[in-house]
């Protein structure tokens, strides 16, 4: 019975150095697994700018370190048969089937020491005993799949540390989609308000609300930068189309107008200077159409005639239907008529209302248009492009527009091409050719006439002014001036290559991954 | 009833017998391995071999060897099935003229059929039923054959003329088919000292028949685990070409594989080289070292095997290299 436990015991010793073994060989697998899977899933997102640097980083630790544990631990605790470990122990160590002959007979049913089953027994134990897995039968060091694993690593060191313009255009992709659900939002926001507007009529809300949907759908469905912008301009410029560009001047002037009535103390227009100094331009019209001559004596009737008059004037050129109904409720005063007075009042009135309505709903549209050009260019600024040109395109929109937005300059700015400061000012060390926060920098003369080819390129010695000897190396035809100069100015040529590449950008002509560096590029050249 | 032999005794008798035979019997220890594997195993052995190798020789010494009643027939065209089991004689006995049994010379322990090929099948027929059943029919009266009892044949693979191939029912019947080579240049030369000097040697006695037959049980003893059983039923079914174990070799080129006597042989084969071995148990080395005479008198080859030249031993050599150990 003891050489019977000897020999499982030393089966088992076996049994567990061998999942040990197992669990190591497998762990190198898994860990070949892992890293293929992770550069299969990895690679095509990085080149495709969807992964930043720390996700690609934590795809390929975590996933081929999971499936290693995963495998080697599969490996230690895979269910092995007795009877094929003794096998295997044999095969292995050169027994000749002892062990497992031995093994699978059991405990010899003879008491007969001699028996050859008994002999055998004893024989299989004394074989047994002289075997060292440990050391006849070492952790396996897999040459083929220890190398692929290497390559494998190298491969994903390679992007990690050479992959940053993907990454970076990966990091552009999530500022744009960032910025377009938080313009989505507030372009919501702004329906809301709008179909909530009491002092709007039903159809002006259809109005105004049709272009607001059309630009949610438009950033709801469009996958590129371009394609938002697109439909936020497209949007934007129906808006446009629906504010009257005289509303403004009629507002001003209804509110200058009402700032002079609401001065005259004891009027019985005074009320209503007021709502129109406040801007409550209805409410203004409904206290014109309800004032009574009735309840005034001759004397104050021709001081209302009188200042009847002068509101009239103050808005014959902003208003003139109204500054018409107004004087002749002037006249019909001075004329001692009070129905007819009453009546061109009434009509003043709804003349008001009418007039105040069609401001509001131009307010209105003029401010929605506003917010999606606010829209256009924050998802452009976003998005690596400039913002400033749209945000100066939007005519009459100083006054609405968030200071901050859209100013030229801002955003990212990279120093030696190793990093993105997004939303900083980029103050590193600038050097030659780079670019940075807008401001004033050195760079190569491109056009230097000595340097053919660049700054690397040969020198050739040209004549300086008053130099002898040697034929001028030039082109005459080429040259625009005897100097070698340009006679356009600087300041003229900039805006017009600035207007191009912001179409460029606008039309999705320019690969995401390069929107930064043109930025950057034309930043630089601001004068 | 006699001592059981132990292991350690069954490897020194074998021994001896090896050690006597090869008094006489230079070089060949692979062929008397092999026949001596048979004996001990209770099988029958058909040697082949070019004339003169010294098959008959090494039969005779292995008679000499062992303390066996020894007889040798000759095998020719015109041998009768009474030349070899007997016959019926009439004589006289207490004044009365009867029918009494001569008994052949298969009434031998150990019978040599030399050329066993040039007898007719009639012949070679009345021999093979005293191998496989231990007995002889004479005249509706049946003789049990004295045990151990062994056949060892031999024929020669050249002169095919005039001869008649054992067909494939008869050669299952022998055990092992073992074939003797060429002596190589130093064994010649040994036997050219030995033989044509003033003193030819002779074998001594090393056995019985007793220890024969003990040896036998013991080897039947010899423990083989279940897989190692089941490693030759697949080696046996692989011989097979419809079979899915079948080698690329065995389906282009075998007829018919070997039957279940050849997993008989194996295993008892193997039984016995372990204990040779010094060992107490089966392995498949064992397997391996038997596989080829157990097997190459058991595999048919087809018309393509047989035109390419192909040798049995070859389809085997492959069959034990390619057959996993494991199912």
């Amino acid at each position: 019975m003891t050489e019977l436990s000897n020999l499982t015991h030393i089966l088992n010793t076996w049994i567990r150095w061998r999942r040990t073994r197992q669990g190591a060989a497998w762990s190198v697998r898994g860990l070949l697994l892992g890293l293929v899977l992770a550069l299969l899933l990895g690679i095509p997102s990085v080149l495709q700018a969807r992964l930043l640097r720390t996700e690609f980083a934590l795809l390929v630790v975590l996933l081929p370190a999971g499936v290693t544990l995963f495998a080697g631990l599969a490996a230690v605790i895979w269910p092995v048969d007795s009877r094929q470990a003794a096998r295997r122990f044999d095969i292995v160590f050169h027994l000749d089937e002892r062990v497992s002959t031995a093994l699978e007979i059991g405990q010899p049913g003879s008491n007969d020491p001699d028996s050859i089953l008994h002999k055998q027994l004893r024989d299989a134990l004394s074989a047994a005993e002289r075997v060292d897995p440990y050391r006849q039968y070492r952790l396996p060091f897999l040459k083929l799949e220890s190398l692929l694993c290497l390559v494998l690593v190298l491969v994903s060191l390679l992007f990690f540390f050479q992959g940053e313009a993907w990454f970076q255009a990966a990091q552009l992709a999530r500022a744009l989609q960032a910025e377009t659900a938080e313009q989505a939002e507030a372009i919501e926001e702004i329906l809301t308000e709008t179909e909530e507007n009491p002092n709007l009529t039903e159809s002006q809300i259809r109005q105004l609300s049709q272009p607001l949907q059309e630009a949610l759908q438009g950033l709801e469905e469009s996958q590129t930068m371009a394609g938002s912008i697109a439909a936020l301009n497209s949007s934007r410029q129906k808006l446009e189309a629906l504010s009257d560009p005289q509303s403004q001047q009629l507002s001003q002037a209804l509110r200058t107008t009402g700032q002079q009535l609401a001065g005259q103390e004891g009027s019985p227009l005074q009320p209503i200077g007021q709502n129109l100094a406040e801007g409550d331009f209805i409410a203004a019209a409904a206290e014109l159409a309800n004032l009574d001559p009735d309840s005034l004596n001759s004397a104050e009737n021709q001081a209302l005639a009188g200042q009847l008059q002068q509101m009239a004037e103050s808005l014959a050129s902003s208003n003139p239907e109204l500054a018409s109904r107004l004087n002749q409720a002037a006249q019909a005063l001075q004329n001692g008529d009070p129905d007819a007075a009453r009546q061109a009042l009434a009509q003043a009135g709804n003349s008001l209302a009418d007039s105040g309505q069609q401001v509001l709903f131009s307010q209105a549209a003029s401010q929605a248009a506003s917010q999606l050009g606010h829209s256009a260019g924050q998802i452009l600024a976003a998005g690596g492009g400039q913002s400033s040109s749209l945000q100066a395109s939007q005519p009459g929109q100083a006054g609405n527009q968030n200071g901050s937005s859209g100013s030229s300059g801002s955003g990212s700015g990279s120093s030696d091409g190793t990093g993105t400061n997004a939303g900083g000012t980029g103050n590193d060390a600038i050097d030659n050719n780079a670019v940075g926060d807008g401001g004033e920098t050195t760079y190569e003369q491109i056009h230097v006439p000595s340097l053919l080819g660049g700054e690397d390129g040969p020198l050739v010695g040209l004549p300086e002014n008053g130099d002898e000897g040697g034929d001028p190396i030039r082109e005459t035809l080429s040259l625009p001036s005897d100097s070698g100069e340009s006679v356009v100015p600087y300041t003229e040529i900039l805006p017009e290559y600035d207007e191009i590449n912001r179409q460029a950008i606008e039309s999705g002509e320019i690969p995401l991954q390069f929107l930064e560096l043109i930025r950057t590029y034309f930043d630089s050249l601001e004068p | 009833m006699t001592e059981k032999l132990t292991p350690e005794q069954f490897r020194e008798t074998a021994s001896r017998i090896e050690a006597e035979v090869g008094k006489v019997i230079v070089g060949q220890a692979r062929v008397v391995r092999r026949v001596l594997t048979s004996i001990l195993a209770g099988g029958h052995v058909l040697l082949e071999g070019v004339p003169g190798l010294g098959k008959t020789m090494l039969i005779r010494t292995l008679g000499q060897a062992l303390d066996l009643k020894f007889s040798r027939i000759q095998f020719t065209p015109d041998l009768m099935p009474a030349d070899i089991v007997g016959t019926e004689i009439l004589g006289e006995e207490d004044g009365k003229r009867q029918f009494r049994f001569r008994s052949g010379p298969v009434f031998a322990n150990l019978v040599l059929a030399d050329e066993i090929n040039r007898a007719t099948p009639k012949t070679q027929s009345a021999l093979l039923e005293a191998m496989q059943e231990g007995s002889v029919t004479v005249a509706q009266k049946t003789y049990t054959l004295e045990e151990p009892f062994f056949v060892l044949a031999t024929q020669n693979p050249l002169e095919m003329e005039g001869t008649y191939p054992l067909p494939e029912a008869q050669l299952d019947r022998f055990f092992f088919k073992v074939n003797v080579e060429l002596p190589d240049l130093q064994e010649l030369s040994e036997i050219l000292n030995r033989t044509t000097g003033e003193e030819t040697p002779t074998a001594g006695k090393a056995a019985s028949g007793a220890d024969i037959l003990r040896m036998r049980e013991l080897a039947r003893s010899v423990p083989a685990a279940s897989h190692v059983n089941e490693y030759i039923s697949r080696l046996v079914l692989a011989t097979h070409p419809v079979s899915e174990l079948a080698s690329p070799l065995v389906r282009q080129y075998v007829r018919y594989g070997a039957s279940p006597r050849g997993g008989q042989a194996l295993m008892l084969g193997a039984r016995v080289t372990a204990l040779l071995a010094g060992r107490y148990n089966v392995a498949f080395e064992d397997i391996h070292t038997v596989a080829r005479a157990a097997l190459r008198h058991r595999i048919l080859l087809n018309f393509d095997g047989l035109a390419e030249g192909i040798r049995t031993d070859e389809v085997i050599l492959e069959l034990v290299e390619s057959l996993p150990k494991e199912s």
